[in-house]
């Protein structure tokens, strides 16, 4: 989950698509989406329908963290920053 | 080749998402196109079907599935086979042994027994089409017709039962078989009971938003 804070509090208001959040984490499909889910389910994470940039391709899903989700990525900077369990796990 | 498979298991594994989460389904779905471009779609859609296969006995649309599945390949399909299988091999070779003749019946009349044979073969092969149908219908939740199948499959076992009781045939296995039914029945009206509290498509949306 860290791995996915620290890539998506790069450019923290520009929208972030699952498959380029996979290459730049080197996270799997299946533990990204996993993650994605409960981070939004957790407020941490928020979630939207974009338009495709493509002709005929489908609306993609985009992600941005929310301002929770801000905070805990400069929680988790800092090295003093101390975490819930289920964060540093996850 | 790679691509139809990938898709394919794309869509199981939006089909195994519980409806509230049916939205990142069609995400993933979304951006297997960027995984086709990028050359792994294989990879990009095995992660995305384990991610749904390991969340369902989770969740409680994800344990219905699982027990319809273990209900239908467990039970309903094997007793399907052995029906079939007791139609097409077992039932005439033993009928036409006459070892399931009881003693109230004359010996001499066994080319009568045997000539019923032809009716209970087809009697026989509807009560294994009736569990087909049980188990494909219960798979799409298609409530209306597994009741509708559960009734000819109860009718048919009644009229085995009957046709064989009055030919003084030897009924226990039939009646064995009628007794499973029964069972089988009232799993499927549990199934039914389970599903109409899981949410529906309508409810699981509204509740998304």
């Amino acid at each position: 989950m860290l791995l996915l804070l620290n890539a998506l509090s790069v450019r923290i208001q520009q929208w972030r698509h699952g498959y380029e959040l996979m290459k730049e984490t080197g996270l799997q499909s299946g533990t990204l989406y996993p993650l994605l889910m409960r981070m939004s389910e957790q407020g941490l994470v928020e979630a939207e329908w974009r338009e495709p940039e493509r002709p005929g391709r489908p609306a993609r899903h985009a992600y941005r963290l929310t301002a929770a989700g801000a905070t805990l990525a400069r929680e988790a900077a800092t090295p003093s920053g101390s975490f819930a369990p289920e964060f540093v796990r996850a | 080749m790679r691509t139809p498979i990938a898709r394919a298991m794309m869509m199981l594994a939006t089909a195994c998402m519980e409806e509230k989460r049916r939205e990142w389904g069609l995400a993933m779905q979304a951006e297997l196109e960027e995984a086709i471009d990028a050359g792994k779609p294989l990879r990009f859609a095995f992660g995305c079907l384990v991610a749904a296969l390991r969340r369902m006995p989770l969740h409680n649309e994800g344990r219905f599935s699982l027990t319809a599945h273990a209900f239908a390949l467990g039970l309903l399909i094997p007793v399907a086979a052995l029906q079939i299988g007791l139609a097409l091999f077992g039932f005439p070779d033993t009928l036409a042994r006459g070892s399931i003749l009881t003693s109230g019946q004359n010996a001499l009349l066994a080319g009568t027994y045997h000539a019923t044979i032809p009716l209970l073969v087809l009697l026989m092969l509807a009560l294994a089409i009736g569990h087909l149908g049980m188990a494909w219908l219960l798979l799409n939740r298609d409530w209306p017709r597994v009741v509708k199948a559960g009734a000819l499959t109860l009718s048919t076992t009644i009229a085995i039962v009957t046709f064989m009781a009055v030919l003084n045939l030897d009924i226990s296995q039939a009646l064995l078989q009628g007794a499973i039914l029964m069972v089988e029945l009232a799993v499927l009206a549990g199934l039914a009971s389970w599903h109409a509290d899981l949410p529906q498509p309508a409810e699981a949306d509204a509740a998304a938003r």
